[in-house]
């Protein structure tokens, strides 16, 4: 029998986990949901975004500084990647394959070129705080619980440009149709230019927030990839409610079964959930909450 | 089928390999198999150990291709299944007393068995969905082979099995030529006949193909046991010619990997494993002084092959000239 | 000046042509309106003046401004804009939101708001749904989003891409009617219709165009006495 303490504390890290996972997840969903790219370099971004906070807060010794340096310069490492690989192949049969293989061969290029450039050594990245706040028999760490902050808020402003502004229309209309949207005198181009910049820079916050906690190397981000991956499917491709329900659902699961189970059985279940979710609602849950 | 369809269909591949055969590629893989023919004595242990592991790894790509070129489904299962039939060959041999030889057949129905569960969604999916459940299922297996280490052995790996012909390398090379020829001529035979045709129908549109009266899920089924059959024979393969099988194996590096090799190589062309092949793998050994500047080389050519050349090497033409007047045309 | 002008122009899709040599001169103050068979690449004629279609010869002007080829949008803000065939409004946009966006190159409030009034006042129902998305709405609702979402920006050029396809009689009816209103406020239009007999009493002038090639044009009323083009095109009923 587990003890209840336990539970409660496990549900709490999970709960934190799951704002990580949201974090990174989102920028997958969305750009799948505008422009119909699976981002497999999106962990590459990650990691790029861990790397450049960690040279700027060296150099700075700012933490602002490194996470603003971080978003600038994967904001435009998406845009580069936009104009310059999934541009020139839009207008092709198997854009969704295609622009899958070559954000993969992206994904190899810049992890090994971080690799030869700056060597495979782990790179610590200082924690904000060791502060632990004890509420109520849990124990909560105060650097987790400022990073679920800044996501939550990330995610909020992201909402916001999405739901209100003229960005976020345009946004909306180039995911539903694009010839459409042309006719009304939005430019697709440039609107996915800037969706996977800002998709880029969600993962190159997520790089640079959990650095702290997964340290900095260059295959950091294909973990966390993989478990975004799984939580945007479980969540519906392309639904940022499904996905912020998915994160927070499967970061829960996850974190409790490990009270009974090891980290490898628990990657299975999540996988194995997944699987699942694809057979009975290819939307996932988005599927059932947004239809 | 009848004795006359069969007779058919060995007409239809022979007509169709005199044909290929005085193409540019015919031509080129004619002296690549002449070259692994002499093998053996032009090359030292070492290099015969190295030419050994292409040729299986060019039947893993084969296979691959065959499933994702021809037929569309994209998987990502197939590294997976390749260890699957690795590790199935050499534990059975070991533990069971099977005789190696026709472990690594059995390598190839495990890996066949394994494939089923992830066929009924690969069947219902279509375009990058496929890519993402048998990502999944591949994870599974990864982790499989870690969590059931009494098995397998764990994350060290297996090893410590019989060897294949008492451990006479020149024998053993010989055999995997032979078997690596045969099951390429198979799916050759296979693509050029009707199977084929149905297939790049169903890869265009498979509504298309099932109004005209093709049994879509039962090819699909077929292509993707037949793939996936042949990978777990590669892996048992591979398995028995580096006396070790271990997670890394199956790890998505290594599906990702094959795929480099089949996009670059070309996904029309069946051919096109063999370039693949030869170029990353072939690259890799080479420049192995160079370290990992050789992923990042990959990475882009990857990148520029999918851009540029969407029908990989063995698809495009490579007259400078008409390149040239593409360009301008444009 | 000619409104919009195509001069020997050639446009298709991938290797497909569409429209051979075709040359359409179409002049300020009158409805204009494009028949002629299925497939016979009216809307094609449409698209390729927004910007939607290559054009691989030939040149098309908006008030003898070049814009063959040019990104739609260069073609929106020359006060042309086009209701698509079918309306593809923006089904998980709610109502408002497809009129917002169709004045999306608008950013002054109050025109803003002074162009919802005016929509929400030709078409009552949209106001009372406009929280809705619009993917809810009936067929002939929808079409009126698309009609309201293509007068947001007060276009000084109407294309209207078969506005009235669909849509059961007295919702024709409503169509033909805010057409005559636009046209009674001198809106310059063209107008695609396979409702022959119903463009034929709006338009003053006809194009009819038959694989891509201009068969005929001329004034409506001198078209009545052209019986081949009548019974080719036209069917006797409607003469
Ligand atoms: N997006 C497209 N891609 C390829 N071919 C197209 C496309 N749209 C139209 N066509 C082809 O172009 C030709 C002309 O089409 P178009 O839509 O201009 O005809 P239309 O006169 O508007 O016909 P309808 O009365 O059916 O609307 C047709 O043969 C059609 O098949
Ligand atoms: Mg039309």
């Amino acid at each position: 029998m587990v003890s209840l303490g336990l539970l409660a504390q496990q549900i709490v890290n999970g709960l934190f986990f799951g704002g990580q996972l949201a974090l990174i997840a989102i920028g997958l969903t969305l750009i799948w949901g505008v422009a119909r790219v699976l981002n497999f370099s999106h962990g590459a971004m990650f990691m790029v975004g861990g790397y450049v906070g960690f040279f700027a807060l060296g150099f700075t010794g700012s933490v602002a500084a490194a996470i603003l340096a971080s978003i600038v310069v994967v904001f435009a490492l998406g845009w580069v990647t936009e104009f310059a690989l999934l541009e020139p192949m839009r207008d092709r049969e198997e854009f969704d394959i295609a622009s899958m293989v070559v954000t993969l061969g992206l994904a190899i290029f810049l992890e090994n070129a971080i690799l030869v450039g700056v060597g495979s050594r782990r790179r610590a990245f200082p924690a904000l705080t060791e502060e632990v706040w004890r509420v109520a028999g849990l124990t909560i760490s105060v650097q987790r619980f400022v990073i679920f902050l800044i996501s939550v808020f990330a995610l909020a402003a992201l909402f916001l440009v999405i739901s209100r502004t003229k960005l976020g229309l345009a946004i909306r209309a180039v995911s539903q149709d694009d010839q459409t949207a042309l006719l009304m005198g939005v430019r697709p181009r440039r609107v996915y230019a800037i969706t996977l910049g800002c998709s880029a820079a969600l993962a190159g916050l997520a790089g640079v927030l959990l650095a702290p906690l997964f340290t900095v190397y260059p295959s950091v981000g294909w973990y966390p990839f993989l478990l975004a991956f799984v939580v945007v499917m479980v969540g519906g491709l392309g639904s940022v409610r499904g996905t912020l329900i998915a994160a927070m659902g499967l970061a829960i699961v996850r974190s409790v079964s490990t009270i009974w189970v090891a980290a490898e059985s628990a990657m299975v279940l999540l996988f194995a959930i997944m699987i699942a979710v694809l057979l009975i609602n290819p939307d996932g849950i988005g599927g059932w909450i947004d239809g | 089928m009848t004795v006359e369809a069969v007779r058919l269909a060995v007409d239809r591949v022979r007509s169709r390999l005199r044909e290929d055969a005085r193409t540019r590629n015919g031509k080129l893989f004619a002296a690549i198999t002449a070259l692994a023919v002499f093998a053996p004595v032009m090359f030292s242990p070492y290099r015969l150990e190295i030419v050994m592991q292409l040729l299986i790894v060019i039947l893993a790509v084969a296979s691959w291709v065959f499933v994702a070129g021809y037929f569309g489904m994209f998987t990502f299962a197939h590294a997976a299944l390749y260890g699957v039939g690795g590790y199935a060959a050499v534990i059975l041999a070991a533990e069971m007393g099977v005789h190696p030889l026709a472990s690594i057949l059995l390598g190839g129905v495990v890996a066949g068995l394994f494939s089923l569960p992830i066929s009924y969604p690969v069947l219902r999916l279509s375009g990058a969905y496929v890519g993402m459940v048998t990502l999944a299922y591949a994870e599974i297996i990864y982790y499989g082979t870690i969590i059931l280490r009494d098995v397998t052995g764990g994350p060290t790996g297996y090893t410590g099995f019989p060897q294949l012909f008492g451990g006479d390398r020149v024998v053993m090379y010989y055999f995997v030529l032979a078997l690596v020829v045969a099951l390429m001529l198979a799916m050759y035979a296979l693509l050029v006949n009707r199977f084929g045709l149905v297939a790049r129908a169903i890869r265009e549109s498979s509504d298309a193909a099932q109004m005209l009266g093709n049994n879509v899920p039962r090819y699909k089924l077929t292509g993707f046991l037949v793939g996936s059959s042949i990978a777990g024979v590669a892996g048992a393969l591979q398995a028995y010619n580096i006396l070790i099988i271990s997670p890394p194996m199956l790890e998505i590096d290594q599906m990702i990997e094959f795929m480099a090799m089949g996009i670059i190589g070309g996904l029309r062309t069946f051919g096109g494993a063999v370039f693949g092949g030869i170029i990353v793998f072939g690259f890799s050994e080479v420049l192995r002084d160079i370290g990992e500047l050789r992923l990042v080389v990959w990475g882009a050519l990857l990148i520029v092959v999918t851009l540029y050349f969407p029908d990989g090497i063995a698809g495009s033409s490579f007259d400078v000239r008409k390149r040239f007047q593409e360009w301008f045309d444009r | 000046m000619s409104l919009v002008e195509l001069d020997a122009v050639d446009a298709g899709y991938g290797e497909n042509q569409v429209l051979h040599d075709l040359t359409l001169s179409i002049q300020p103050g009158r409805v204009n309106c494009i028949i002629g068979p299925n497939g016979s690449g009216k809307s094609t004629t449409l698209k390729a003046v927004c910007g939607l279609v290559d054009v691989w010869d030939g040149t098309i002007r908006v008030r003898g401004d070049d814009v063959t080829n040019a990104h739609p949008r260069d073609v929106v803000e020359r006060g042309v804009v086009m209701l698509p065939q079918g309306g593809n409004v923006f089904p998980e946009m709610t109502v408002k939101e497809n009129l917002r966006i169709g004045a999306f190159l608008v950013d002054d409030r109050d025109v803003l708001e002074r162009r919802y009034r005016e929509v929400y006042e030709m078409f009552p129902v949209l106001e009372e749904k406009k929280r809705q998305r619009a993917g809810e709405l009936s067929g002939g609702q929808q079409m009126m989003v698309a009609f309201g979402r293509a007068l947001m920006p007060d276009p000084e050029i109407l294309l209207l891409d078969e506005p009235s396809a669909g849509l059961a009689p007295d919702l024709v009816d409503d169509v033909f009617d805010q057409v005559e209103r636009l046209k009674e406020r001198g809106r310059d239009m063209i107008i695609i219709e396979q409702n022959v007999r119903r463009v034929l009493d709006v338009a003053e002038y006809v194009y009819v165009l038959d694989q891509g090639e201009r068969m005929y044009e001329g004034e409506t009323e001198a078209l009545r006495d052209e019986d081949e083009i009548m019974r080719m095109y036209i069917g006797e009923r409607h003469g």
